[in-house]
């Protein structure tokens, strides 16, 4: 399962979607909005995306988790539209045979996504400021 | 050739506009492109490398030649996540 939603994403949806007799491990990355980037206070997040590339991108992130990790499923879901604070922008689960494998490859879907699919956010500031934000701190 | 272009985030708010279509000379690169947006929008122009390219979905590189009729996207550096 590969999403982009406008909807709440249900962490739980994911977790019964890599679920699977095999699994001895489900680990699941859920990023939430925060509400304080440095000094700067967020009221919520607006995000974009080019949907059939994202999609594309998941896909293949998807893909490549699988030829890289012995793992037996994963499932990435990305909000888009306005996200309040506190709320999911991206769910990923992924189940695998043991912990170790889960957890790492969790972690590399979620660093992976981050450089590759095209989704951009920004920042709505309780001031009134608005930003869109770089995942590379170079170019914010 | 005449090529559609897709925006998005920061770049479309400076175009107005989520798509806008370009007169390129056949065998252009993706840096042509670019210099042509960033012409037309000195505002995009931001440091060498800001702007990513894609074609019919996969990332294109400066050096890599445009096809004609294939989608085209120019975007800021990613943050979805």
């Amino acid at each position: 399962m590969f999403e982009i939603t406008e909807k709440t994403i249900d962490p739980n949806e994911l977790v019964a979607k890599v679920d699977s007799a095999r699994a001895g491990a489900i680990s699941t990355f859920i990023g939430v909005t925060r509400n304080f980037t440095g000094d700067f206070h967020v009221d919520y997040l607006f995000y974009e995306a080019y949907h059939e590339m994202a999609i594309k991108m998941m896909k293949r992130i998807g893909e490549q988790t699988l030829e890289k990790f012995p793992i037996e499923k994963i499932a990435i879901s990305h909000r888009i539209g306005r996200v309040n604070i506190g709320e999911a922008s991206v769910v990923i689960a992924v189940s695998a045979s043991h912990r170790a494998e889960a957890i790492e490859a969790c972690h590399y879907a979620i660093d992976t996504l981050k450089e590759l699919v095209p989704i951009w956010k920004k920042e709505f500031m309780v001031d009134g400021d608005q930003k869109w934000i770089a995942n590379d701190p170079k170019w914010n | 050739m005449n090529v559609r272009v897709l925006l998005f985030a920061h770049l479309k708010e400076i175009a107005g506009e989520s798509e806008i279509s370009l007169e390129l000379d056949a065998e252009a690169t993706g840096a042509t492109l670019l210099k042509k947006l960033t012409e037309l929008y000195p505002a995009a122009d931001a440091q060498k490398g800001y702007l990513r390219l894609s074609m019919d979905g996969e990332y294109l590189s400066e050096d890599g030649t445009i096809v004609p009729d294939s989608e085209i996207a120019v975007f800021p550096p990613v943050s979805g996540g």
